[in-house]
């Protein structure tokens, strides 16, 4: 996420709109944003349908399998702050799409487990693949 | 197996945002945006 905020600007010039979708509470989210960056419009789906709709799964397997905690463990010993789940679901995995002006689906990069998540920079540069 | 598929129309959607406002994907494109989606995992 912090790659994604420090590249707001770029997305923004190649004409893409980024959007947050959250299964979190309201008050979860709000703290989020004021930890993170404020400028994103962040969309509330407490009951996932959307992430039903877009095909993303929930694994505690994936979510928690030797890469994962091994990313965690590192990035505790680093010092990272490594944040409460707010009692959220933990085994839920996220995604990212990118949907064109004429709303047809043109990248679809449902995560494996928490650490597969395309680069900002990487997003930014199949854009004008994708515009082709 | 993801449900969507790449070519085809995005599932649309409406849903509200943080600061109370509707926001659908439909308007979205509409107005000349590719549009990211990020779906987040948990909030931890």
């Amino acid at each position: 996420m912090a790659q994604l905020c420090q590249y707001q600007n770029e997305f923004q010039q190649r004409n893409t709109r980024v959007i947050i979708i959250s299964f979190g509470t309201l008050p979860a989210v709000q703290q989020w944003l004021s930890e993170t960056c404020v400028s994103f419009t962040v969309l509330l789906d407490r009951e996932r349908s959307i992430y039903n709709a877009y095909g993303l799964e929930s694994s505690y397997w994936r979510s928690y399998n030797p890469k994962t905690l091994w990313f965690y463990f590192k990035a505790w010993v680093s010092g990272k702050k490594i944040n409460d789940s707010h009692g959220d679901d933990t085994s839920q995995l996220g995604g990212d799409f990118i949907v064109n002006e004429e709303g047809i689906l043109t990248l679809a990069y449902p995560s494996h487990d928490p650490t597969d998540r395309p680069l900002a920079d990487a997003l930014l540069a199949i854009l004008p693949v994708l515009e082709k | 197996m993801s449900k969507v598929k790449i070519g085809n129309p995005a599932p649309d959607f409406t849903l509200q945002s943080a600061e109370g406002e509707t926001v659908s994907l439909g308007n979205l494109v509409k107005s000349g945006n590719n549009v990211l989606l990020v779906f987040l995992r948990h909030l931890g």
